[in-house]
Order: C-alpha cells, then sequence, then structure tokens
C-alpha cells in the first residue's frame, strides 16, 4: 500500500501536512494522518467529492470537515451490509439502530443487542434514528440531492458517516470499506488485516480457473423488461473474473448505464445460447419464473444444456439474504461460488442453489 | 380512395417493424419473431387501435376534444387495480387464481361502478367529470400507499408496467387483446349517426329521436371496457387516445364518426407502432419506456395544433 503527502489548505491558517494513503482498489474513499489527525475523504462514483471528515486532536485546522469522535460507541447503520462489517470486526455491540430487522440474516441477529428499527417500511424515521442517540449515522446517499434530508442531524451531535460502497465497480473495492469502519471503531489495523485476507484469497481463486470459458446469461424480466449491467458493474466483474462470458455484452449494445433494459427479443436469443442462467430476479422457484413468462418453458425445451442457479440459497423467509451483504464484504466467497459454477462442481456452492 | 394514404402508411410501417433484416441473421429467428416481434407489434398495432378509438368515444361523450379515459377515472382505476394485484399477491392466500389483466380491468370497472353509484347513471357530463376528477385522486392516493408498503420487487414491477411497454405480450394474448376492440368498433360503427346526432347536443339529439341517456352508457361502457382491458397488457399509455383522434379530426377536417372512425383507429395504430418503434431502435439495443415516448409524440402534435388554430 503506497503512501503519498499532500498539503491540506485550512481556512486562514497554515497549511497541515497530511499523508494520504492509497487504496488497493477502491477509488470512493480515500485515508490520510499526520501526526495529530486523521482525515477521511468519500467521493461520489464521478469522482467529486462528497464529504471530508476529521478525527484527531486539532478540529480547529480542519474547518470545513465534519468532526468524527475517535471512540464511537454508539451506532445507526441504514443497510444489513454495514452491520455486516461492524460484525467482522466484533463491533456489533456498538449498533443502537438498524434499517429493518427483517433484512438481518439470521446468523447476524444473535450478536445484536436489540437495536431500533429506523426503516421498517422503507422510509427513514429521523425520530427513532434520534432517539436510539446514536455518536454516528452510516449512511449511503445515490446523488447530492439526498444529502440535505440528513442535515437535521448535525444539530442533534449525531455525524452522517456516508459509506458509499455500493458505487464501487470493483468487489475487491467494496470489500475495502472495512477500513473505513475500522477507522471509526479505533481498529484500522484489524481491518486492514481482514481486508489483505479476503484480497489474497480472492487472487488465489482467479489462479483456478480453466481456459475453458461458459456463456452466461443473467436477470430475468420484470413486466417485460430485462435488465443487465454493463462491463463495467461490479456484478460484471465478477463474472469476468470467474472466466465467464457475458453473453449480452457480445452484443455490443450502448452500455452507458451500468444497468440497462434491453429488449425482451436480446435477452431470449442470449438465453437460447447460454451454458448458465444466474441470479433469476427474485423468484423463490422455476414454477413462478415460468408461470409469470411462459414463454421462458420454449427457450429451456430449445436449450437443453441450459443450467440455472439462483442466489437464494441463504434466503430466510423474512427475505434476508447474506447474498448481499456477506457476499459484499466477502466476494471471495462468491467467487469461489461462481468459478465452481463455471466448472460444473455444484456440490459445495455457499450462496447458489441449482434450479436446472 | 380517401384514406389510402393512411391505410398504407399504416402498413407499411408494420412491415418495416416487423420484418426488419437483423432478426432473420440466425437459426433462432423463427422463434424470435413468432414469440417476440409479432406478438409484440401486433400487440402495438391493436392497442393503439383500441386506445386511439377509446379516445374518440371520450371525446363525443364529453363533446371536447381534450377528453380521454382518464377523465372519467378509468385510467387511475386501471392503475389502482393493478396495483393491488401486484403489491397484494402473496398477502392473501386465494383459492383461485387472479390474472394480473383481471386486476386492472377490475380496477377500471370499479371506477366505472362508483361513478354508476355516485351518480345514479351517466346521465349528467360534468357530473361525471368532477366525480371523475375525484376518484383520480382517490386512486392514486391508494396506489401511493401501496406503493409506499411494497416490497422492492413489487415496486419495481409496478413501474416498468406503469412506464408501459408492448414486450411482455404474448401471442396468445392476441384473440383475447383485439376481440374486445373489434366487437367495439363494429357496435360504435353501427350507431355512427346516432352519435353525431349526439354531438349537436342533448336536446337535438332527443328531437332526431335519439336517446342522449341510451348513448351515454354506450360509450362510457365501450370506452371503458377497452381502455381497462388493453392497460392491463400494455401498461397505462397516455396521449395515444387523445392524438389519434385529433389527428384524424384535422386530417378530414370533420367530426362525423362514419368519415373519422378509420383514420382514428389507423393513427393510433400507427403512433403505437412508432412508438415502439422508437423504444426499441432510438438507443440500438437498450429498451426504453413507451410512456414518455408516446407523450414525447403526442404533446408535441397537440401543441402545434393549438398554435395553428390559433392562427
Amino acid at each position: 500500500m503506497g503512501i503519498y503527502g499532500c498539503q491540506y489548505k485550512s481556512e486562514g491558517r497554515d497549511k497541515v501536512n497530511i499523508n494520504w494513503k492509497n487504496n488497493k482498489y477502491s477509488e470512493l474513499f480515500k485515508i490520510g494522518y499526520n501526526e495529530t489527525d486523521t482525515l477521511l475523504k468519500v467521493f461520489f462514483s464521478d469522482g467529486k467529492e462528497l464529504a471530508t471528515y476529521h478525527m484527531g486532536k486539532n478540529p480547529g485546522l480542519f474547518p470545513s470537515s465534519i468532526k468524527i469522535k475517535s471512540n464511537n460507541r454508539r451506532i445507526a447503520v441504514s443497510s444489513s451490509i454495514f452491520l455486516r462489517f461492524l460484525t467482522e470486526l466484533n463491533s456489533e455491540n456498538s449498533i443502537v439502530a438498524i434499517d429493518n430487522l427483517n433484512f438481518v440474516h439470521s446468523t447476524l441477529k444473535g450478536y445484536l443487542n436489540n437495536p431500533i428499527e429506523i426503516q421498517p417500511s422503507g422510509e427513514l424515521q429521523l425520530e427513532e434514528l434520534i432517539k436510539s442517540e446514536p455518536n454516528i449515522f452510516c449512511a449511503y446517499t445515490l446523488n447530492a440531492e439526498g444529502i440535505p434530508a440528513f442535515s437535521r442531524l448535525y444539530k442533534q451531535n449525531i455525524t452522517v458517516l456516508y459509506i458509499q460502497n455500493h458505487q464501487e465497480n470493483h468487489p475487491l473495492a467494496r470489500s475495502e470499506w472495512i477500513k473505513v469502519f475500522g477507522l471509526i471503531t479505533n481498529k484500522l489495523n484489524i481491518a486492514t488485516q481482514i481486508f489483505n485476507r479476503v484480497d489474497s484469497v480472492y487472487l488465489s481463486h482467479l489462479k483456478k480457473i480453466t481456459p475453458h470459458k461458459k456463456t452466461i446469461m443473467i436477470n430475468a424480466p420484470y413486466s417485460g423488461n430485462w435488465m443487465v449491467p454493463n462491463r463495467n458493474n461490479y456484478l460484471s466483474h465478477l463474472l469476468n473474473d470467474a472466466n465467464l462470458n457475458c453473453i449480452w455484452q457480445d452484443e455490443n449494445l450502448n452500455e452507458q448505464q451500468l444497468t440497462y433494459t434491453i429488449p425482451l427479443e436480446i435477452a431470449f436469443k442470449c438465453l437460447l445460447q447460454a451454458d448458465i442462467w444466474l441470479n433469476i430476479g427474485s423468484y423463490s422457484d422455476l414454477d413462478k419464473l415460468l408461470k409469470n413468462e411462459p414463454r421462458i418453458e420454449s427457450v429451456l425445451n430449445s436449450n437443453d444444456k441450459i443450467k440455472i442457479f439462483q442466489n437464494n440459497k441463504q434466503q430466510e423467509e423474512s427475505g434476508a439474504n447474506s447474498y448481499w451483504d456477506l457476499g459484499s464484504i466477502h466476494p471471495e466467497i462468491l467467487l469461489n461460488d461462481l468459478i465452481n459454477i463455471g466448472q460444473g462442481k455444484f456440490d459445495s456452492l455457499y450462496f447458489y442453489q441449482q434450479f436446472r | 380512395m380517401k384514406y389510402l394514404g393512411n391505410i398504407f402508411l399504416f402498413i407499411v410501417l408494420i412491415i418495416l417493424f416487423l420484418f426488419d433484416l437483423k432478426i432473420w441473421d440466425n437459426e433462432v429467428s423463427n422463434f424470435l419473431f413468432w414469440e417476440f416481434r409479432f406478438p409484440r407489434v401486433m400487440g402495438a398495432v391493436i392497442t393503439g387501435i383500441g386506445l386511439s378509438f377509446s379516445g374518440l368515444l371520450m371525446q363525443t361523450l364529453f363533446r371536447n376534444p381534450l377528453a380521454g379515459p382518464y377523465l372519467i377515472g378509468i385510467s387511475p382505476g386501471a392503475t389502482f387495480g393493478m396495483a393491488l394485484f401486484i403489491f397484494l399477491s402473496g398477502t392473501f392466500s386465494l383459492s383461485f387464481e387472479i390474472s394480473p389483466i383481471w386486476g386492472s380491468t377490475i380496477g377500471a370497472f370499479s371506477a366505472l361502478g362508483l361513478q354508476l353509484l355516485i351518480n345514479r347513471g351517466f346521465g349528467h357530463t360534468h357530473r361525471l367529470l368532477l366525480t371523475g376528477l375525484v376518484l383520480g385522486f382517490l386512486f392514486s392516493a391508494a396506489t401511493e400507499l401501496m406503493q409506499y408498503f411494497g416490497s422492492n420487487e413489487q415496486l419495481r414491477e409496478f413501474t416498468f408496467w406503469g412506464m408501459g411497454n408492448f414486450e411482455r405480450i404474448e401471442m396468445t394474448h392476441l384473440f383475447s387483446m383485439s376481440s374486445p376492440v373489434f366487437f367495439g368498433i363494429i357496435l360504435i360503427y353501427s350507431f355512427r349517426n346516432s352519435l353525431d346526432c349526439y354531438l349537436l347536443g342533448d336536446e337535438y339529439a332527443q328531437a332526431s329521436g335519439v336517446s342522449p341517456v341510451k348513448i351515454k352508457n354506450l360509450l362510457i361502457w365501450t370506452g371503458a371496457i377497452i381502455a381497462g382491458w388493453l392497460t392491463a397488457y400494455a401498461g397505462p399509455i397516455g396521449f395515444i387516445g387523445l392524438v389519434g383522434p385529433h389527428i384524424a379530426k384535422r386530417l378530414y377536417k370533420t367530426e362525423k364518426h362514419s368519415k373519422i372512425l378509420l383514420p382514428t383507429i389507423l393513427w393510433g395504430g400507427i403512433l403505437a407502432v412508432g412508438a415502439d418503434c422508437i423504444a426499441h431502435y432510438s438507443i440500438p439495443g437498450i429498451l426504453l419506456p413507451i410512456n414518455p415516448i408516446s407523450s414525447l409524440i403526442g404533446a408535441p402534435i397537440l401543441i402545434l395544433s393549438f398554435i395553428r388554430k390559433q392562427k
């Protein structure tokens, strides 16, 4: 990990030297420090700065930054992914509020100390959040328009920390955000060790790849709309790393958006040629999918070699599925599944189950 | 002979769209053509014809060129019915299956039933209009509430349906889609002279031996069944019902139903297939939603027409 220096200019004061650490994958946050202070910068996916946070002894030197206390004992989170990050760092006891307990996998629920639900119906309930008295609220935003909604929290001395790992396009970049959680819980070294382990296992999986490439189709239609990821999307990175050929990307379509809707004609043409079909929407079994889109039956009859997998092996009745949170922090498990699917080893899959 | 231009444009557009050469470049083309291309284009044609026809009936009912199925609460009712189906499916276990098509149709009929109940019939058009406005707000509020409590998947399903598209239309749907449109057109055509009398006012119609109440019932039921039924298949598609009859009336400079019925339905088909064509080919390989496109085509046509009228 490289370190480079730069000068942080504070208003009306001398310039302060900050050493910024280079991340290995993530481009949406960076951590910098000097002897007494630590800074964290968070960015939007287009590179624009979202916020700068300060931890340390000299807040006056960084007047435009948002202060984070060094010892955060009370943390609120707006996603089960953030809860998983904190659990990895054994900091689950500090969680006082969570978005929706239905989305928390049962393997995590046991660690929690009765947190308040702040988004039970999807909309954030600020009153409940404030009642839980957190020092810090880990949230995400899609764009700058989402920021003013949280301005009232600052008046209550609640720091809103933007966790933008969902906007990272590389699987390991998403995982690298554990360092940010390490920073706010004073466990940066442990977080770095965990990430390095994830990184090395991920890279070791890449060595298992065989030259034979299987073609793959993903997703399922919603009301006649079939969405697929572009080449730069997080999922495409994983599929390419697993040596799977994303067949819709051979169609030379316009790929400006990270995910885009393709006509059913093209989607079914891809499905007819694919060896593997992954992540079939939110369907819990094949019958439900066929009931909703009967034309798939004809495809399955024409393409009898196709194997279908759904990412719901870890899904519980409440809807919680560790594919989303554990898979985000441990992409090496996800990659291992995808490589095994590509190589026809279906017995030891962790997130996926075979439908056909 | 007068309609030859319209018919020619209609047929050429359909043929071009059905048989663009790209689809014939591999062995799966036969499957793709019959499973997707043909039902989609024909679905667009039927939807366009039906919506434009339904729009003409509403414009006749209100004697107003800006009327459409949304005015009496049919479209919001159909949307509410579909929302009910999407957001509540799985909540109650029913011993029988309800198709999404029925969800939307039942919603449209609920709007009509409420109109009938509140106004004790369809006699007063201004009361129909006011009640339709209130029902529209009511159905929209109920739909928004359901959206608020819906899951991500349900929201996605409903949002995509609400944007409108012809992709989900299957070969087996074409017969059931076209039946009410076909019979509705024949029925209305047989009443074409009575409708012309009705356009001149209730008193004139009565003096000519035409019952305005019967005509209103005929227009509302036929228009509502067709609009509600087609909305279930293609989603709510705006402006075609408004613009199709408008173009026909402008081109032939008459409101006589015997003259404008054919161009109205042809232009409905042309607009719908044109919108679907833009949805598919404006950004190659990416499918755009129909509803915004039909509005983007329809709104300028109407505005241009208003400007010309003012001059």
